[in-house]
């Protein structure tokens, strides 16, 4: 009895390390599934997203190249979460989005005035995104970016969400519930200004993503 | 003891904080189901985990052939940079202009120009020394012109500076006047850069090498 206790003992012990040496040198399901829908994307010449919330950080990303990188700080899910999904931007949406600027002809090339200041020019600058946006994919599925503010506008940003997304999204989901229509909610916190207004930059309506959720 | 207008304010506000408590905990459960199965039916794949592993590397290896090799220009509009790689390092770095986003409509209202660097993978498709601009209509209608009867009027020998490089779609990178501008998003959708810069790229960047705008 002793000698086969001892037998079921080594045998578990070698199936245990097999599944821990297994886990570890295999490729799961999820894995393979990124890269398949990633070659897919990476065939065509146009740029891609890639929100992998395994590793908390937003790429951007061309032929299998990462092109720019952000660490997300902070992220949030709500509602329906899992696997990979590749999804094109329906439409990116901001309280104060910035507008292009219709040329009047004649008075267009301020710059070939030698007294021209440079600080007045009104051009799309990577200094006029927005740090607080939502990304709308499809499937009712909202990516809402910000950034982190410090002092007393994180506090009053707070109380806002707490509102918003705290009661209101609560609301939504039962109202939602209840009609049987799931969405799901995102929210990416960027620690540095320029993360969140690089992804405004970079991002636009028909260009794709794929988001990766941790396992 | 309390009066009764107290009690009936702290009943109130009793009330609505419970309402509150009961509508967040319903809205999170019901989210938390929905996550639930959003895992669920991922989960009822069963794929053997040595196809899965070939099946990656066979993906991974195909990744890897996309990936440009040799010479290729990274071309960031949102930074005004533009870098010059080889396998993966950096050989150069230098200070562009991209376009303004700056939208222009033709007097008849017929056409209109949005002056964007355009973004996606392209490629070095002509190599000119002390290039010629055969200004477009925009050019004319932008400074409040007529367009010219004559063709040799719109010939500009003097705007793309001494190099330009040809990404496609009449698309350059090019010498610019407005040094003071670089770094700015100015242009009508061509990359400008300085002269020292566009020497030594036009130098080092062969015919048909990748550009990746984004």
């Amino acid at each position: 009895m002793g000698k086969r206790a001892s037998w079921a003992c080594l045998a578990g012990l070698v199936l245990s390390l097999g599944v821990v040496l297994g886990q570890d040198a295999g490729v799961s399901s999820r894995k393979t599934a990124f890269l398949e829908q990633e070659y897919a994307l990476a065939k065509n010449p146009s740029t891609y997203f890639v929100f992998n919330f395994e590793t908390a950080t937003v790429a951007l990303k061309s032929r299998g190249l990462t092109l720019k990188e952000w660490p997300v700080a902070k992220m949030r899910m709500w509602g329906r979460a899992g696997g990979v999904m590749t999804y094109p931007l329906v439409k990116k949406t901001a309280y104060r989005a910035p507008q292009r600027k219709d040329i009047t002809p004649g008075k267009a090339e301020e710059e070939k005035k030698p007294a021209a200041k440079t600080d007045d020019l009104d051009i799309l600058e990577l200094g006029k995104m927005p740090v607080d946006y939502t990304l709308e994919l499809p499937e009712d599925i909202r990516i809402k970016v910000r950034f982190q503010k410090k002092g007393v506008a994180r506090i009053i940003g707070g109380l806002g969400r707490f509102f918003s997304r705290g009661i209101g999204r609560s609301v939504k989901t039962i109202i939602r519930g209840a009609k049987k229509r799931p969405f799901t909610d995102i929210e990416l916190v960027f620690a540095e200004e320029n993360a969140a207004k690089n992804i405004y930059w970079a991002f636009f309506e028909g260009q794709n993503c794929i988001l990766y959720w941790p396992e | 003891m309390l009066s009764k207008k107290s009690r009936i304010f702290l009943g109130l506000a009793g009330g609505v904080v419970l309402a509150v408590a009961a509508v967040m905990t319903t809205g999170r459960m019901i989210a938390g189901s929905w996550a639930r199965s959003a895992a669920g039916g991922e989960q009822s794949q069963d794929v053997p985990a040595k196809q899965l592993e070939s099946k990656a590397k066979q993906l991974a290896s195909r990744m890897k052939n996309l990936t440009p090799r040799g010479t290729y220009l990274l071309i960031d509009t949102a930074e005004n940079r533009l870098r010059v790689m080889r396998d993966g390092k950096i050989l150069q770095e230098a200070i562009v202009s991209c376009g303004s986003g700056d939208m222009l409509q033709d007097p008849s209202g017929e056409k209109k120009w949005i002056f964007d660097t355009p973004r996606g993978e392209f490629s070095v498709s002509s190599k000119l020394v002390n290039p010629t601009w055969i200004k477009p209509d925009w050019a004319f209608y932008e400074e409040g012109e007529d367009l010219p009867k004559n063709y040799n009027d719109r010939i500009d020998n003097d705007t793309l500076g001494d190099y330009a490089l040809g990404i496609g779609d009449g698309y350059f990178i090019h010498g610019t006047l407005y040094t003071r501008l670089l770094g700015r998003n100015v242009t009508h959708g061509c990359v400008r850069v300085g002269d020292k810069d566009l020497k030594s790229i036009y130098q080092i960047v062969p015919m048909g090498a990748k550009v990746y705008i984004y």
